[in-house]
């Protein structure tokens, strides 16, 4: 889980498939710079302070390089105190010699949103071609000297219909490879979900994403590059890691992947799913996964994702994708690129199919009782003297070649229904605290968690267990 | 008839602010109209308005969900039922736990479970209160009150919206009848709701007030595959109902001054109903 700060909305770029645009369009953005430093950086220190798993902060906006200056050290410098790092998610355009001294004073790693150079990234729309093309020029010539300063950079990379069609495919392999000269080989390749008028202009239809994830998995393979979705979704079939945070069960309304600190100090959920252009309140009673039982339960032919052999491992994708079959956004529908994904999952059981002799993938798993059987993100709960580490060992497949059940037994890999279930032990004893319940009310919250995987089997069944993480705990050292 | 999936979700009601100034204005607003709708209607019942009156019996725990008992005193039946598929606000969570769903009636017949709320349950499946085997209030009501029932597509012209029957908020407990009506102009109907209505000024007219501001808010009623999204310019709720194949959206919306920024305190703009975006009120003003 990350602490995001969202201090704007405000952009110097007017990207027209901005997943902000829908809350700009409405008319609920705030400009750039009316925001509540003194909220901010309270809440900000509420947040690092009180939860240990949170990965630092991270800057992210609108666009966060608007902020002046002196904010930006303000709130690098918490961070950095308090978690010895931070992240920023920036287009780079404005970016300027004295935040390259900041960002390396206080260890701050960039997330760049590039789309290519040249044309491919003119989805990264600044008004006119001219100027987009211009800006585009600056961006590249930013990272080359983030890189140069030996800042740690990674891209999130939109994919429209200015860079990820077939006819712009060379263009944009030479790109991936441009970054790789500069020893980028990771990162995101997100397609850019639309609900504007600009839909049809910018966003890719489900066969234009496939084709273009199939040609890129091969192309990653061969050139070792780890980008997402590709390398989640090697990962999830390994049962390694869920991987991001789009592949994971989430509620658009209480997102736990990711807590946003407003503007105005107040704590609020990713935006991805802000289609109707409101912000709403976190739910105050936490998170309820209704999408996720409508959609195990609808079947594949009627648009739902129940029977499809890669549920545990897909969810449906995030619910801002959701788009029900007029095309209308719709958290009860799985992602408008179902097709896509599905493609992506089996071209890669395939190969891994092909490369591992006897390998056992997640989706040969078929205990029922173990329907929900998936790795759980990262996480330290500190406060039940638990530590839960992923098994996250590596990106890819090439060097991957393991026994699925040694690694649950051995408490790598952690069925995300446990994870759900001490989360939601948290939160009822929180919850009951802050109802003011006396001491002997609050359920007590066992000192210690134990994993075994028959255990594991009863938990899913219903039963009161303790589960054996002992292994688990010594993977960490 | 629509095609319904064979599932069904957990009782589930959710209610998620559109803004921090729709919470801090409306929330207590809110408790104080269900509590307001609760005493209401009790009286109206005691008058004999009112032929029955279901009421959740809030002692922190759950029984079982047969009619297990009917208990006789002076003119008064009782029944218990559906306690644990009870639908309760989640403002009450914690405030009042899970409770006991208890029917008074002064007449013994309208307790009794019968083939008409079945029929009306497979017509009555747009909000909560759909579970197709279980008794439950608004059936309960019917019979008490000549059996009227819900030809869905009637009811929800849009013509004929009126505030007095908006069967939109029942699931949150503001509604005015207690029951869903036959059609938006059922005469019966709307001089019980007046009844009430009145009952509900006597008691408190500044909460009344809040009341019908909240039944005449306009709202997106969707539902789809078992989850009923219903939209107002403050809030989205969601709760569990019949697991449709097709997706149905009731727009309701009776005023077209709600549309005026700060008409409705703590609403924001929004870029579709029932939210209208800055841009668009302001060529509506022009």
């Amino acid at each position: 889980m990350s602490t995001s700060i969202k201090f704007t909305m405000g952009c110097n770029l007017g990207c027209k498939y901005c997943y902000e645009n829908d809350i700009r369009n409405a008319g609920n953005a705030k400009s750039a710079l009316n925001y509540d430093k003194e909220a901010i950086t309270t809440a900000l220190i509420r947040e690092l302070t009180n939860d240990s798993d949170r990965g630092g902060a991270i800057f992210h906006g609108g666009e966060p390089l608007l902020m002046p200056i002196e904010d930006i050290e303000h709130f690098l410098k918490i961070s950095y105190e308090l978690h010895g790092k931070s992240a920023m998610q920036t287009n780079g355009e404005l970016l300027t010699d004295k935040h390259i001294e900041l960002f390396k004073k206080y260890k701050c790693g960039i997330g760049l949103s590039i789309d290519g150079t040249g044309k491919l990234n003119r989805g990264r729309w600044k008004y006119t071609e001219e100027a987009t093309d211009k800006a585009s020029e600056t961006i590249w010539n930013n990272l080359k000297k983030l890189r140069n300063s030996g800042i740690n950079v990674g891209c999130i990379i939109v994919l429209n219909t200015s860079n990820a069609l077939r006819s712009e495919r060379e263009e944009f392999k030479r790109f991936l490879l441009d970054l790789k000269d500069l020893g980028i080989n990771s990162g995101r390749l997100n397609p850019a979900h639309v609900d504007t008028e600009y839909k049809e202009e910018v966003e890719l239809t489900p066969e234009d994403l496939a084709e273009f994830w199939s040609d890129i998995a091969d192309f990653c393979y061969e050139h070792e590059l780890e980008y997402n979705p590709i390398s989640d979704v090697y990962d999830s079939l390994l049962n390694l890691s869920i991987g991001t945070c789009f592949f994971d069960k989430c509620d658009p309304y209480y997102t736990t992947a990711e807590q946003g600190i407003q503007s105005d100090g107040e704590m609020g959920n990713c935006l991805m799913p802000a289609k109707e252009g409101i912000i709403f309140l976190q739910d105050e009673f936490g998170e309820s996964l209704e999408r996720y039982e409508i959609l195990k339960n609808v079947p594949m032919d009627q648009g739902g994702c129940g029977g499809c052999k890669f549920w545990n491992i897909c969810t449906g994708i995030c619910p801002g994708e959701g788009t029900d079959p007029n095309g209308d956004f719709d958290i009860r529908a799985k992602s408008r690129w179902c097709p896509a994904y599905y493609s992506l999952y089996e071209s890669v059981e395939k190969r891994l199919k092909k490369t591992i002799k006897n390998i056992t993938l997640q989706t040969d798993i078929t205990t029922p009782e173990i329907d929900d059987l998936i790795v759980a993100p990262m996480v330290t709960f500190e406060k039940l003297g638990v530590h839960l580490k992923s098994g996250r060992l590596s990106n890819g497949a090439k060097n991957h070649n393991i026994d699925i059940q040694q690694r649950i037994q051995e408490g790598l890999a952690i069925p995300n229904t446990l994870f759900r279930e001490i989360k939601k032990m948290e939160n009822d004893k929180k919850h009951k605290e802050e109802l003011g319940l006396q001491e002997e009310q609050v359920e007590k919250i066992p000192e210690k968690i134990e994993m075994d995987i028959s255990l594991l089997q009863s938990l899913l069944a219903g039963e009161v267990i303790t589960v054996d993480v002992k292994k688990g705990e010594n993977t960490n050292e | 008839m629509n095609k319904v999936f064979d599932f069904k979700l957990k009782p589930l009601v959710r209610l998620l602010w559109a803004s921090k100034g729709a919470k801090e204005y409306w929330e207590s607003k809110i408790i104080d109209s269900q509590n307001l709708v609760y005493n209401a209607r009790l009286e109206a019942y005691k008058r004999g308005i009112l032929k029955t009156f279901p009421v959740f019996i809030y002692n922190g725990t759950h029984v079982d969900t047969e009619l297990d008992e009917a208990n006789y005193g002076e003119k008064l039946f009782t029944v218990n039922c559906t306690p644990t598929k009870h639908r309760t606000h989640k403002l009450f969570y914690d405030k009042l736990g899970s409770g006991k769903l208890h029917f008074f009636s002064n007449d013994k017949d309208v307790l009794v479970f019968n083939e008409d709320a079945y029929k009306t349950s497979e017509l009555y499946l747009t909000l909560g209160y759909s579970e197709a085997d279980l008794p439950n209030s608004m059936w309960y009501t019917m019979k008490a009150t000549n059996g009227i029932v819900n030809p869905m597509a009637e009811m929800m012209n849009p013509d004929k919206m009126n505030y007095l029957l908006n069967p939109f908020l029942m699931h949150l407990g503001i509604s005015i009848i207690p029951y869903v009506a036959k059609s938006w102009d059922d005469e019966y109907s709307l001089e019980l709701a007046k009844k009430i209505l009145d009952i509900m000024k006597e008691i408190d007219p500044e909460t009344t007030k809040d009341v019908i501001a909240l039944l005449e808010m306009p709202t997106r009623c969707s539902t789809w595959r078992g989850l009923a999204d219903i939209t107002t310019p403050i809030f989205k709720s969601y709760t569990d109902t019949t697991s449709y194949v097709d997706k149905i959206i009731v727009d309701y919306e009776v005023k077209m001054s709600y549309y005026i920024r700060g008409f409705i305190p703590g609403a924001p703009y929004g870029t579709i109903f029932p939210w209208i975006s800055k841009k668009q009120q302001n060529e509506l003003k022009k």
